[in-house]
């Protein structure tokens, strides 16, 4: 793939064109879960917002967020898809190239 | 398009930065708890058990229990070690893309880090096994090793969080943690071995506040 194709890739695609939702999915690819707390302590993303690119990531399919019961109390957990890891792999295999190409 | 490339560098690097901090305050709560184990454990064997297993294989097992102690320790660090094992390899893999190459990121990823680790449970086991067969004199070299792999693993960790924070700022916490186990381990070895405490207790206040700051809470 030639890198306008690469970069056309990446700005066409809804997800990839967002820079949130796709830092939170490269950091659900990287840990697997993440409780939704700790996802909110640690992007600083305001709570409404991150509902909403959560919302999205879900509809879409490239997470789950499930309430799960643990020892300490109820948590909301957030975990990525098959499909949401396939992306991230899409994804970063494209800026790996971009970065090869830029190097040359 | 750069920026929503670099938005989403930067929203990666703040939830790897949490999840590195909740494993450091693992380390230190886990080993803050090593030495009053050690005491515990050695006042109930000194004042209990002994006096009934004068002979045999139990006063044995039963002096050389730090030996044991320390062993569980390890098992309790390698099997963490293998639970994070694929995060640190997939942190390596997207922080190599994401620009965060070099000396720090090889460091932390690959076998240097393993050998770190390997090199002070060696060395306490063998400045264990000195100390309980009558050779503490030569405990000097276990002691010179664990002091340096130890300052070495900080210096490892606090590079390698400011090249995913890109600040130079120092947490309050890991200074503490460092000024703690300098003057407890020196204390400990060179003027009485109650002063192990200090790093105990450094290193258990450093776990839990770095700990709070960075809890895993959850929304009810």
């Amino acid at each position: 793939m030639s890198h306008s194709e690469d970069f056309q890739e990446i700005t066409g695609d809804e997800l990839y064109s967002n820079g949130v939702r796709t830092g939170i999915l490269i950091a659900l690819y990287t840990l697997k879960k993440i409780t939704f707390t700790n996802l909110l302590k640690s992007t600083g993303i305001p709570k409404s917002s991150l509902h909403v690119h959560l919302k999205w990531l879900s509809d879409n399919g490239y997470i789950i967020i499930k309430k799960e019961l643990t020892i300490k109390r109820p948590m909301t957990f957030v975990r990525i898809t098959p499909s949401g890891m396939e992306k991230i792999e899409k994804y970063l295999n494209i800026l790996e190239n971009i970065k090869k190409i830029n190097k040359n | 398009m750069e920026n929503e490339i670099n938005e989403s560098n930067l929203i990666w690097k703040r939830v790897i930065y949490h999840f590195v901090r909740n494993v450091i305050s693992f380390i230190y709560i886990l080993f803050s708890t090593y030495v009053p184990v050690l005491l515990v454990v050695g006042f109930m064997i000194n004042s209990v058990f002994m006096n009934h297993h004068e002979n045999g294989k139990a006063r044995i097992i039963l002096g050389n229990y730090s030996i044991f102690i320390f062993l569980i320790y390890i098992l309790i660090i390698l099997a963490y070690r293998k639970r994070i094992n694929p995060i640190t390899e997939k942190t390596v893999k997207v922080g190599r893309i994401m620009g965060l190459e070099g000396l720090d990121m090889k460091r932390i990823g690959n076998g240097r880090a393993h050998l770190l680790f390997l090199l002070i449970f060696a060395s306490i086991l063998v400045s264990l096994t000195l100390n309980l067969y009558g050779y503490s004199s030569y405990s000097w070299i276990p002691n010179l090793v664990i002091f340096s792999s130890v300052i070495l693993w900080f210096i490892l960790w606090i590079r390698f969080l400011h090249k995913l924070t890109g600040d130079r700022d120092v947490n309050i916490f890991d200074i503490l943690a460092i000024i703690g186990f300098l003057f407890g381990f020196l204390g400990g070895v060179y003027v009485n071995e109650y002063l192990f405490l200090l790093f105990a207790l450094t290193w258990l206040i450093a776990g839990i506040m770095v700990r709070l700051k960075y809890e895993r809470t959850e929304v009810s």
